[in-house]
């Protein structure tokens, strides 16, 4: 399987498990998969950060322009508008001296706090992926498929956890 | 007890926050069992069947155990949907258990249940409370209690004056060691504390203190032993009750009231107490004399 498809694979799980991880808290939110985005907007959104975004997650914009309701309980992966059009996205975290300016491009994002996903590009420009709040860096992660990976084993696990929780006990 | 129980500060304070009267500290009697898993449903509704038969018509609130519920009207409707809909429902999702009241600020009647998560909160006991005004009918309690005992397999219990502190009121935990120190008979209270615990073992004696039948197994000789330290004791289906007195009573010990039924209990059900217990909270309780307290009628 190359990167791309691992890549589309491992997003449709997430958004999947993300269903049975909400249930344990009654939250009712499905995926929106939205179509693909166009060329045009791909090449804008290049030309946003300074640093080259990764091919695998250009190439999962070109099939899917944002997913609604992602991840659990409330993650979006942008569309390329919202990201275009909310350039400052990253400013919080600057403000508050975690990053410096342009160090970071922020591509998922929870609709209710702080919570956001975001590549970093290193002085040296390696880029990898850091998981981020208002209380500072959660994990970090090689690459985008490592992240992808990580947040798929995360919410297995947890839904493990809860279903251990109940085991017995909801007859 | 005196006439001017209630205008003491030593049992009673009642304080004015953002325009809602709260007691800082409070003398009830209260009736706890622990459970060392999660309360099957199959139990959780034979005791609020029980509950809501005796003291039901009283309660006006209720809300969920879990951090952000919202406090909502207890009413016939309200009732209905915890018989149809969220005890059946219980576990499934966030709620893990509910507490009731009569929505007074003094005195109030309580009832509440709460099971941890067996897996994401390991080695905690679940339980159910219930709180009465200190001055409620001692007759009346006792035989509640011993029917609610014998309705669900529980680890261990108490029933007995508690001087239940403000959570997190640094000031009322103070004063909670003070009173403890002077008054044996009153229970020293912080639950969150206290559930960490009692896994297999019981916290201490109380005017009412229930084994339940894991720990009965455990140790044959408890129960002819404290069967004869008891002033009174009652065999359940789900373990055992021992009575030290026939009223609870504050022991004051500044007074030299006599605490030898207690101390002849503790001695029974000692191989049953727990060693371990962290601090009550405050700035007077450490970990040490918290336990020390615990075993205060079997120093030796």
């Amino acid at each position: 399987m190359s990167n791309d498809e691992t890549a589309l694979s491992l997003v449709k799980q997430i958004a999947e498990r993300a269903i049975e991880h909400r249930s344990f808290f009654r939250i009712k939110r499905e995926p929106v998969f939205r179509p693909g985005a166009d060329e045009q907007d791909i090449n804008k959104l290049k030309r946003l950060w300074r640093h080259p975004l990764p091919d695998d997650y250009l190439n999962l914009l070109r099939t899917h322009d944002g997913i609604d309701n992602f991840d659990a309980p409330n993650v979006f992966l942008l569309s390329t508008k919202h990201i275009l059009d909310n350039p400052d996205m990253d400013e919080l975290f600057v403000d508050a001296e975690m990053f410096r300016e342009g160090e970071i491009f922020i591509f998922c994002q929870a609709d209710n706090d702080a919570h956001s996903v975001a590549f970093r590009a290193s002085r040296k420009g390696k880029i990898d992926v850091v998981d981020i709040d208002s209380g500072g860096i959660r994990q970090e992660h090689q690459d985008f498929v490592a992240y992808l990976e990580s947040r798929k084993a995360e919410l297995e696990k947890d839904i493990a956890r809860h279903k251990a929780d109940r085991k017995g006990l909801t007859r | 007890m005196s006439p001017s129980f209630r205008s003491s500060n030593t049992f009673f304070k009642v304080e004015t926050r953002f325009g809602e009267k709260i007691p800082r500290w409070e003398l009830k009697l209260v009736f706890i069992l622990y459970f060392n898993r999660a309360i099957e449903i199959v139990y959780v509704r034979r005791i609020y069947d029980l509950y809501m038969s005796r003291f039901g018509k009283r309660m006006r609130r209720y809300l969920a155990t879990w951090s952000d519920s919202f406090i909502e009207e207890f009413n016939e409707d309200a009732h209905r949907r915890f018989l149809e809909e969220y005890i059946p429902d219980l576990y499934k999702t966030l709620e893990w258990g509910y507490a009731f009241d009569d929505d007074k600020s003094l005195g109030a009647f309580l009832f509440v249940f709460h099971s941890y998560k067996p897996v994401s909160e390991p080695n905690k006991s679940s339980f159910c409370r219930f709180e009465f005004p200190h001055d409620c009918d001692q007759d009346e309690i006792q035989a509640f209690v011993l029917e609610v005992a014998a309705m669900a397999p529980f680890t261990s219990g108490t029933c007995g004056y508690v001087l239940q502190p403000w959570p997190d009121d640094v000031e009322a935990f103070d004063h909670m060691y003070f009173v403890c120190q002077r008054y044996w008979g009153v229970e020293a209270w912080n639950q969150d504390v206290t559930v960490n615990w009692l896994a297999d073992r019981f916290k201490c004696i109380s005017w009412l203190t229930f084994l339940g039948t894991s720990i009965l197994q455990e140790f044959p000789d408890l129960h002819p032993a404290a069967s004869r330290a008891a002033h009174a004791y009652r065999e359940l289906p789900t373990g055992a009750m021992y009575q030290t007195r026939p009223r609870a009573a504050l022991i004051d010990l500044n007074r030299r009231e006599d605490f030898r039924p207690e101390a002849s209990l503790a001695r029974a059900l000692l191989p049953a107490q727990i060693v371990k217990h962290s601090s009550f909270g405050g700035n007077r309780w450490t970990d040490e004399n918290s336990v020390q307290w615990l075993h205060r009628f079997t120093p030796d």
